[in-house]
């Protein structure tokens, strides 16, 4: 994480990204936000994103939301660290609820997208290695299969089922075993 | 942008699997993995490896990260049984869910439902680099079974000329490590994995693989068990073999204990090894359990309750686990009482045992094969008949369905399930 110590404002505010989307568009964002993905961080340390940072593998629309992501999050984290100094321990603690339950809030609504977009998001969060990004992402996907039927995931997804009648046969099998 | 992709690091490298034009969206394996890891419960597992073959595949070779809950043995799971022949190692397949696949990925030949260890596997493996440099002839040697756990099989080499004698193989991935033979002269080798070492972090995915080479004697008055472990926590067979020596001995451990460390014969729980041992200071000789542990090696012997502690001749005992890691003990007195029960100890604190239930199973006979004591599972194989798998927490049993009898030469039988087991590669 950029320091965030006051000192160092300038220096945070001033260090801003260029991300280049698949479809060539630019986005400004700042370090800190930008090194919530540990492949970003990775180039920044090594002193390659000079000219803009090009992510062949992220659509326009699917990085604009990331980067919505991470910029609460990385508010959310900068604000935990600044917030320390100013207030007293209760005070802090009472601060750092609030923010949990507001992030938790944004990631609810944050995940109320179309199936599409929600596995774009996986490969985005994937590929820029945004750790917090991939577990709520797939956390999801893991949540609405629970308790399904291959048929009901099937459907769920649009999976056409490409078993064999012998898998399938077996799978049947497997269903009626009487374990609980 | 040369950068390894941030899930390559800890899973296996995957064959590809026929997967038909329509696969499912655009994800690729690692990631469906990592949707299937955080699943909390194995039937939801099955049933997403039951909706079409992308998933399926990515499910079957990820296997070894899937298993969420520790020691808990699924029957859905059981993909079959390791067992040893004159020709070598083998895998009986058990017809389930996977089984299609297992064999599609293996070009498994000998018959439709046993593949050799670890051949079929590496000849495949090899196109692809590892393997350790040795040739389809050279594995062919690594044909004797030592031990099993967390779906991974330890083979032995038959010549011993080689500094590498041991090979750790996942038969799901193909991959094969080799080790070298401990410096003592080892009755057993015990395979221990990731769960059995911190079972309370199953989402560690760092796990390593410890294997604790065992020795026992006995000289006139006690039983010494002599150690050597080999843990390794990386994929490539990097670790190495401790120093060996006797094991300590606590003050409890007894005099006159016999304890012989037959592989596949131990239970691990807890964090602790346990052998079935008989005292013989009495005049009639008289059940116990060995223990060890596997951090300080420190051995300790755990007495049984009176009703089953009697060693008779006919009778048969057997070492077990619970589903909540605890070690239970089963046995039948058919030649005795008469009866059909198996019944069921559990060890609630040091010697303190309770009688859980009994379980009928009919035509119980001391000469039955009985294997695989862990997890609250027990396999039961009489003459002729597939293996009776019986749910010691229930109380119920239920044959398997498997293609023959697992062939028994003597040797030592593991089963083989989805489980989560250590990272190879």
């Amino acid at each position: 994480m950029a320091s965030a110590g006051s000192g160092d404002e300038k220096a945070a505010a001033a260090a801003m990204i260029t991300l280049i989307s698949s479809d060539n568009e630019k986005f400004e964002v700042t370090e800190a936000t930008a090194t919530l993905s540990q492949t970003i961080r990775h180039m920044i340390e090594d002193g390659c994103t000079d000219g803009g940072v090009p992510l062949p593998n992220v659509t326009s629309k699917i990085l604009a939301r990331v980067i919505e992501y991470c910029k609460k999050h990385a508010t959310a984290a900068a604000g935990e660290e600044g917030s320390s100094s100013s207030f007293s321990d209760a005070a802090f603690l009472e601060v750092d609820r609030a923010f949990l339950e507001e992030l938790e809030e944004f990631d609810d609504a944050f995940l109320e997208v179309d199936r599409a977009t929600l596995f774009d998001l996986i490969l985005a969060a994937n590929y820029l290695d945004i750790k917090g990004l991939l577990n709520l992402t797939c956390q999801k996907v893991a949540d609405s299969v629970k308790g399904k039927t291959p048929e009901q995931i099937r459907e769920m997804y649009n999976i056409v089922n490409d078993l064999t009648p012998e898998e399938e046969a077996e799978i049947r099998r497997e269903t009626q075993w009487a374990f609980e | 942008m040369e950068r390894a992709t941030p899930l390559g690091r800890s899973l296996p490298k995957r064959r590809r699997c026929e997967v038909g034009v329509d696969a499912w969206l655009s994800l690729p394996p690692e990631l469906l993995v990592e949707v299937f890891r955080r699943l909390d419960a194995t039937t939801d597992v099955v049933n997403c490896a039951g909706t079409c073959k992308s998933w399926r595949c990515a499910i079957i070779e990820n296997a070894s990260s899937l298993q969420p809950c520790s020691d808990r043995f699924n029957p859905n799971l059981l993909l079959g049984f390791f067992y040893q022949c004159k020709a070598g190692v083998f895998l009986r397949c058990v017809p389930d869910v996977f089984q299609s696949t297992l064999l599609a990925t293996t070009g498994g030949k000998e018959n439709n439902y046993d593949m050799c260890m670890p051949r079929d596997r590496v000849a495949r493996a090899g196109e692809e680099g590892p393997g350790g440099g040795k040739s389809i002839m050279d594995l062919a040697l690594y044909n004797r079974l030592l031990s099993s756990r967390g779906g991974l099989v330890l083979l032995k080499s038959s010549l011993s000329r080689d500094a590498v004698d041991l090979c750790l193989c996942n038969p799901m991935t193909g991959a094969c490590m080799f080790l070298p033979d401990a410096t003592l002269e080892v009755d057993a080798y015990v395979l221990v994995t990731g769960n059995d070492l911190s079972p309370s972090e199953p989402d560690d995915m760092a796990v390593g693989i410890q294997i604790i080479a065992v020795k026992s004697e006995y000289n006139d008055t006690n039983t010494i068990l002599q150690y050597q472990h080999f843990s390794s926590t990386s994929s490539n067979g990097t670790g190495s073999w401790g120093s060996s020596g006797p094991v300590m001995r606590s003050g409890k451990f007894k005099e006159r204990l016999i304890v012989s460390v037959d592989r596949d014969k131990e239970v691990v729980c807890g964090g602790t090894i346990y052998w079935l041992g008989y005292s013989i200071s009495t005049i009639v000789p008289a059940y116990s359990v060995a223990a060890m542990n596997m951090c300080s090696g420190e051995t300790n012997t755990i007495d049984l309750p009176k009703e089953c502690s009697i060693k008779y001749f006919f009778a048969w005992r057997v070492l077990a686990t619970t589903i909540d890691d605890r070690l239970s003990l089963l046995g039948n007195d058919r030649q005795i009482d008469k009866s059909d029960n198996i019944q069921i100890w559990v060890q609630i604190k040091g010697e303190q045992w309770f009688r859980q239930q009994r379980i009928h199973v009919p035509n119980l006979c001391f000469k039955n094969d009985i294997f695989w004591p862990r997890s609250g599972y027990l396999l039961v194989e009489k003459d002729g008949e597939p293996p009776l798998l019986i749910d010691v927490e229930m109380g119920s049993s239920c044959p398997i369905s498997c293609h023959a009898t697992v062939p028994n030469y003597g040797g030592s039988r593991y089963p083989y399930k989805m489980d989560l087991s250590t990272c190879q590669k």
